[in-house]
């Protein structure tokens, strides 16, 4: 093994998770006032201007933000390596996918599409600045197992995910003399999904659902086989043109998406640690929505379902899964980190840490018991707005308060940090500051 | 044959059962069963970090590699966890639910973070530089 460049006093400075993880609840916030205001129009299908809006506000804005923000922070503590010139690094892509997400949210709503010219750049920059700061690490033979197994499969999946969404942005920009828009916006969604986002929550689940909850481990036959069938299927249906064998690829997906549910809901239930957890409500919600939609994805290649059926399905997929998943992890990271960082100011005054606020006291159980209630009400409207669209304005009004309660807390908990980090510094003779 | 990453590992899933028994009674109240898990698991934890890692584990690769930053980190994050395991002493003495969860929870991701580490760089590193070491450990203890 590797020692050079090996070290445990890795944990990322908290300005580089926080920045992300401040940021991301209200891109979710602007989504709700979006559809808030466009009302029953927003769902007429799912390419009207206003939903483009809104799921590139919640996929870019709210999912990758977090995202990127919690790799920064779990692949120095996994693989033992820091990525480099995080501190430099992080804060430019940060800024460069806020003003990517902002302009392009704004060409679709203001039908300028200019804007994505300038959309365009930023984006790619934050994608690239980002998959370079990792690939460099990822490319050597690190430690880390499953997880840096499965990470490896999602960057790849961004890669094509990028390049296909570069072309789409292409022929909004009037070069689309060359290119298939409907199957390419269908695989840029794929990939984006089905391959980087959902590849990342498996690796992450495979380490946190056993950690944090104490249930048997993943089977390592499944957290090798899992990932790289969804990612070789991916490959395929991008590839094959044969509606049969696309159908088939689709199917064999949907099999997979729904075991992995399954299997993970499973290990839940064994759980040893039988307190009342809300990120646990968080995880099971999700797999039952991956699992729901799985299924309908499934059923769709034996029946034509109506054209609202691909909204149900993005509703699903990200706010039900995606959104969930995220939401049950910020309540766990976001307490522990500030924690963490409080801590280790106090590394050379070790009587200041009973007067740290535990993790509890720095997101209440309250807290998350309403952000969990928030957060069902909110899907529960979406998904009936994606057959009855009258109620989308009250759809919007919840996902307002959901992600407005998220931010609240992201807030409070970053000012009890620096609040607690003062006073540290103001009582302690010698700070060793993370 | 048996391996440091083998044993370690396994002494921490038990940690966690003995960590995971003693919660679930201080959440439902029960502080005669949770006083007694609790002592358990912090028995437990003392034998695997005092004992067994910075007995025989930290001393003998050390003695192959010299000081090294990572026992010395994995060293602080022990003292850490004694600082709360301090803590929820107390708040099994005063009986105070509330107290004992929110702190129980900040050990728990602590120790998992800190295991992690252990069991996916530390362990296999002492495996490696010391061959011997799982029968030196199975031999003390």
């Amino acid at each position: 093994m590797k020692m050079e460049g090996l070290s445990f006093d890795n944990v990322p400075a908290i300005h580089i998770p926080f920045r992300f993880f401040n940021t991301a609840p209200w891109m979710g916030l602007f989504a709700a006032v979006i559809l808030f205001f466009s009302g029953a129009e927003a769902f007429d299908s799912q390419w009207t201007p206003q939903l483009l809006a809104i799921t590139h506000l919640l996929t870019l804005g709210f999912m990758v933000m977090v995202m990127f923000g919690a790799l920064f922070q779990l692949l120095p503590v996994i693989s033992g390596i820091t990525i480099p010139k995080a501190r430099v690094i992080a804060p430019l892509i940060h800024i460069a996918l806020v003003l990517g997400v902002a302009l392009l949210v704004v060409g679709f709503l203001r039908f300028q599409y200019h804007l994505f010219f300038y959309a365009l750049p930023l984006l790619v920059a934050a994608f690239v600045f980002f998959l370079v700061a990792l690939g460099s690490r990822l490319r050597h033979n690190i430690r880390g197992g499953d997880s840096i197994y499965v990470i490896r499969f999602a960057a790849l999946s961004l890669m094509v995910t990028i390049v296909l969404g570069v072309v789409r942005v292409l022929t909004y920009l009037g070069y689309n003399d060359f290119f298939v828009i409907q199957s390419i916006t269908n695989l840029h969604l794929g990939w984006g999904l089905a391959g980087w986002s959902l590849l990342v929550v498996m690796g992450v689940s495979y380490q946190v659902i056993p950690m944090f909850h104490i249930t048997p481990c993943y089977s390592k036959k499944i957290t090798k086989t899992v990932p790289a069938l969804l990612f070789f299927c991916l490959l395929g249906l991008s590839f094959i043109q044969g509606e049969v064998l696309s159908k088939m690829l689709i199917i064999i997906i949907c099999l997979v998406m729904a075991f992995y549910a399954t299997y993970s809901l499973f290990l839940l239930s064994k759980r040893k640690r039988k307190i009342r957890d809300l990120t646990v409500y968080f995880w099971r919600l999700a797999f039952i929505c991956l699992g729901g939609g799985a299924f309908l994805l499934a059923i769709n290649q034996f029946f034509e379902l109506s054209g609202r059926f691909n909204t149900t399905l993005g509703v699903l997929a990200i706010y039900g899964f995606f959104i969930s998943v995220i939401m049950g992890m910020l309540l766990k990271i976001i307490p522990f980190l500030t924690y963490l960082h409080l801590q280790r100011q106090c590394m050379t005054r070790y009587e200041l840490l009973p007067s740290l606020p535990n993790m509890r006291e720095i997101i209440s159980e309250n807290q998350a018991v309403w952000q969990f209630r928030l957060h069902v009400i909110s899907l529960l409207l979406l998904l009936f707005c994606t057959v009855f669209s009258q109620a989308a304005s009250i759809a919007g009004l919840a996902m307002l308060l959901d992600f407005m309660w998220l931010g609240i807390s992201v807030t409070k908990a970053s000012k009890l940090y620096y609040q607690h980090s003062r006073r540290i510094i103001n009582t302690a003779p010698v700070v060793c500051d993370s | 044959m048996s391996t440091i990453l083998g044993l370690m590992k396994q002494n921490h899933r038990e940690c966690d059962e003995l960590f995971s028994s003693a919660e679930d009674a201080a959440s439902t109240g029960d502080w005669v069963k949770a006083k007694a898990d609790w002592a358990a698991f912090t028995d437990e934890l003392e034998q695997h970090i005092t004992v067994k890692e910075e007995g025989i584990l930290f001393p003998a690769i050390e003695s192959v590699n010299g000081p090294m930053g990572p026992t010395q980190m994995m060293r602080a994050e022990h003292e850490q966890m004694r600082a709360l395991v301090l803590q929820i002493d107390a708040a099994v003495a005063a009986q105070d639910t509330q107290k004992y969860l929110g702190l129980s929870e900040t050990l728990m991701m602590l120790m998992q973070q800190h295991n992690m580490k252990e069991e996916q760089i530390l362990y296999p590193m002492i495996d490696q530089f010391v061959p011997n070491g799982a029968q030196l450990l199975q031999e003390t203890v």
